[in-house]
């Protein structure tokens, strides 16, 4: 117990941080499960006792591990990367991505705030490697309001998502409106970019996250791509449907504003988020996935000290010493 | 009116809490029984008493007397018995008689600024915002340089805290007077008058007071923490950073509290010593939150007393502000000339005790007025990596609290700087005590050897006739067997 000054705290504490992302993204998971079914429901379900059992395992095994069980870290990477995965993914892998990554991705550095990548697109990139096909299985989202509700075990269509489409195809169905309200094929969590936008912009209002790292990401994304699709249209798809289809939003929003992988300062909070949406423009475009917010978050993370190295702010009286000294 | 020239970077918005006692009159409390005047009330080395146990005393005699460097005396706010003197406090008990003092009045505006420094030195004027450094000394090393503007600090930025707000509005007068007083001493041609956008009361007032003085101008600032830190106030005001390692005076700048004029108005004028003083008694624990005049070395317990008891027990009880004040644990703990506000808090009002997880959220980076980067600086520090931490900025810390205000891991950030600071601050002393004992040995072998080779030159000048010739053409054989 201290007794020295501040006497005053602002009240926030990181389990509250937590919760309330945990919150903002339950509308779009919600919606997923409408969509996508009972399967989707379990996977969701899988992905989150998976993670509380590995976090209680970890705290076991390790018990000088930083955080705590029910501090909502575990919970809020489960959800993330469940909301990342294909919602007809088999449960196992559900469990097996998350077991790597609370295990692989985060525990095994020492817990809460030690790791340097974000847990949840390093367990989501493991499985798109091992686990291609299944990771790549798109159904078609049901019309819920119609009653065309999945039930486990009775597979639905499937397809490819709107960016998978035009890699193989060279031209796009797009349906604007349903890939803003999400009756488009999708990740489980992704489909709907007005509950992701929404729930972002509620974050961002609530002083979770600072409005850096969304706004820098989805202008170094699409930027280069308005320019390059004003040049040659035929090489990638449309701003807009780059905006709302695939996990741009998501990952802008929700994934690269975790802040134990992101930079510490504005300043730096700005090149991140530009150096990631450029990195997702370029796998979209000349890559050979579809879809690159999981690798670029990843290639980012690993950019981070580096930022913060170069970004530190200057300190107050430093600059003018300088210029004296000069 | 003026504005801020610039809003300092970074910097936090804290609950204020001021509505507790925002419009509470300054209220003179009752005579305590006793007095408990620390010896040490200033930057320096402790008072020196010159007064003995038994000894009868007057109000505003002088009790001890300064000690050196950046010491100054103390006297008594009260008549009484001195009842005991320890090592660091002068027990006084207060008389059921008090003659009144009859105020000198002087025309202070006659005397030349040396005396007047002699002056505020003799009346025991600290800074009275907190930091307790001698107004006298900070006078004379500001006068080093050439001083052109003076800043007033009305900014009041720790929350809870009115006491400020309340002298501006009900003491405006005096603290003008003050200003006067401090403008013939360092002939500074401009003055402003700093004050936080969230006390238009004070504004509006002192802005009206000021309206026949060319010199002086007040300035809205933004309501930010810490507004009233010198850098960021001399930042707002004059748009301006003061280099780092540097002095304020060195940028002909002076930065003095508003309860400081009022106690420099008064000695030059009336020869009246710093008995008193105002301070906020607030916080959620306490009946009847206030502004209240007390003698310095009122004990916390008759204070309390006086403002209506306690509602519940305090959780903590913080001398200053909740930002930077010192939590106390003695219920008897004297009123002191830097106590600028007593807060009983309750434990809603505290932060939680349980640090977690660093998770490098960077809110801290942001908070920081001084655009350090406390998380790397703290984690260095745990590392005891000292060094890094002080290349990164240590020394600039100003220990405002607000990094560990925002944190939401609830760090304790300010403790792990307040020890680094103070183990560099250690590591530098060392450094000097063995760089002066390195030095003094050489210079002792120097004499020494010089102290030899005198004694040899004195041997060699000695007359030794035929031994020293002889000795000489041993060796210039020598040397011509040596060179064939």
């Amino acid at each position: 117990m201290t007794l020295r000054a501040p006497h005053a705290h602002e009240g926030i504490s990181i389990p509250t941080l937590m919760f309330k992302v945990i919150l903002a993204l339950l509308p779009a998971a919600l919606l997923g499960v409408l969509q996508f079914g009972v399967p989707a429901l379990l996977l969701l379900i899988t992905c989150l006792l998976t993670a509380v059992l590995c976090e209680g395992l970890c705290r076991k095994l390790n018990p000088q591990a930083e955080g705590r069980v029910n501090d909502g870290a575990a919970l809020l990477t489960a959800l993330l990367l469940a909301m990342s995965l294909p919602p007809h993914l088999p449960l196992w892998l559900g469990a097996l991505g998350t077991a790597i990554a609370i295990l692989f991705g985060k525990q095994i550095y020492g817990g809460l705030g030690q790791n340097p990548f974000n847990p949840a697109m390093l367990a989501r990139v493991v499985l798109l490697i091992a686990f291609p096909v299944q990771m790549t299985h798109w159904v078609d989202p049901a019309a819920f309001y119609d009653g065309h509700w999945y039930t486990a075990g009775v597979d639905g269509h499937s397809g490819a998502t709107l960016l998978g489409g035009f890699k193989e195809s060279g031209h796009l169905s797009v349906d604007q409106v349903g890939q803003w309200l999400g009756t488009a094929r999708g990740s489980l969590g992704e489909t709907s970019a007005l509950l992701l936008v929404l729930g972002g912009l509620w974050l961002i209002w609530q002083q979770v996250f600072s409005w850096h790292v969304p706004a820098a990401t989805l202008l170094g994304a699409l930027v280069p791509a308005t320019l390059l699709w004003l040049i040659n249209p035929v090489l990638l798809p449309d701003p807009i449907s780059q905006l709302t289809g695939g996990g741009l939003l998501l990952g802008a929003f929700f994934i690269a504003t975790d802040p134990v992988t992101s930079p510490t300062s504005n300043r730096g909070k700005l090149w991140f988020g530009a150096g990631l949406g450029f990195l997702v423009f370029i796998i979209r475009t000349f890559g050979n996935f579809p879809e690159g917010v999981a690798f670029a978050v990843l290639i980012m993370n690993g950019a981070t000290p580096l930022i913060d190295h170069f970004t530190r702010p200057t300190i107050y009286g430093h600059k003018v010493r300088k210029e004296e000294q000069a | 009116m003026l504005k801020a020239q610039i809003r300092p970077q970074g910097g936090i918005h804290p609950d204020s809490h001021k509505q507790l006692t925002a419009q509470q009159h300054i209220r003179t409390l009752e005579r305590p029984r006793r007095l408990i005047l620390a010896l040490k009330q200033h930057a320096g080395a402790p008072a020196l008493p010159v007064v003995k146990v038994g000894d009868e005393v007057n109000a505003e005699q002088l009790l001890a007397r300064g000690n050196g460097r950046f010491s100054v005396p103390i006297h008594a706010p009260l008549a009484g018995t001195i009842t005991a003197i320890d090592g660091s406090h002068i027990h006084l008990k207060v008389s059921e008689e008090q003659a009144q003092v009859a105020p000198l009045h002087r025309d202070a505006s006659l005397l030349d600024p040396m005396a007047m420094m002699d002056l505020i030195e003799a009346a025991g004027i600290v800074g009275m915002g907190g930091a307790m450094f001698p107004t006298a000394d900070k006078l004379r090393l500001a006068l080093k340089h050439p001083i052109d503007t003076l800043i007033i600090n009305g900014s009041e930025c720790e929350p809870y805290l009115t006491c400020d707000d309340r002298l501006m509005q009900e003491q405006g007068e005096q603290i003008l007077g003050g200003i006067r007083y401090l403008m013939h001493i360092t002939g500074a041609t401009a003055v402003f008058i700093g004050i936080e956008e969230n006390k238009p009361e004070a504004l509006g007032h002192m802005d009206a007071l000021c309206a026949d003085e060319p010199a002086m101008e007040v300035v809205a600032l933004p309501a930010l923490y810490p507004m009233g830190s010198e850098k960021q106030l001399i930042q707002a005001l004059c748009g301006r950073e003061v280099p780092s390692g540097k002095l304020s005076a060195e940028m002909g700048i002076l930065v003095n509290n508003v309860a400081t004029c009022i106690a420099v108005f008064n000695a030059l004028r009336f020869g009246r010593p710093l008995t008193h003083r105002v301070l906020t008694v607030t916080g959620e624990a306490i009946e009847q939150p206030g502004n209240v005049l007390v003698p310095i070395g009122m004990p916390l317990s008759e204070i309390i007393n006086q403002c209506g008891g306690l509602k519940s027990t305090p959780a903590r009880m913080v001398f200053g502000g909740p930002m930077m004040g010192r939590a106390v644990e003695d219920l008897h703990a004297p009123v002191t000339k830097g106590t600028s506000g007593i807060l009983l808090l309750t434990e809603s009002e505290l932060p939680r005790r349980h640090a977690s997880a660093c998770v490098r959220c960077g809110r801290c980076v942001a908070a920081c007025p001084m655009h350090l980067t406390p998380l790397q600086l703290a984690a260095d520090i745990r590392n005891d990596k000292l060094d890094k931490a002080s290349e990164c900025g240590l020394s600039d810390c100003l220990l405002c609290g607000s990094c560990a205000y925002v944190c939401p891991a609830a760090i304790p950030l300010t403790d792990y700087f307040d020890w680094g600071k103070q183990q560099l601050n250690r590591e530098r002393l060392a450094k000097q005590k063995a760089e002066a004992t390195r030095a003094a040995g050489e210079a002792r072998r120097a004499r020494l050897a010089q102290e030899a080779a005198e004694r040899a030159a004195a041997k060699a000048a000695k007359p030794a006739r035929g031994e020293g010739r002889g000795e000489g053409r041993r060796t210039s054989r020598r040397s011509t067997q040596e060179a064939s």
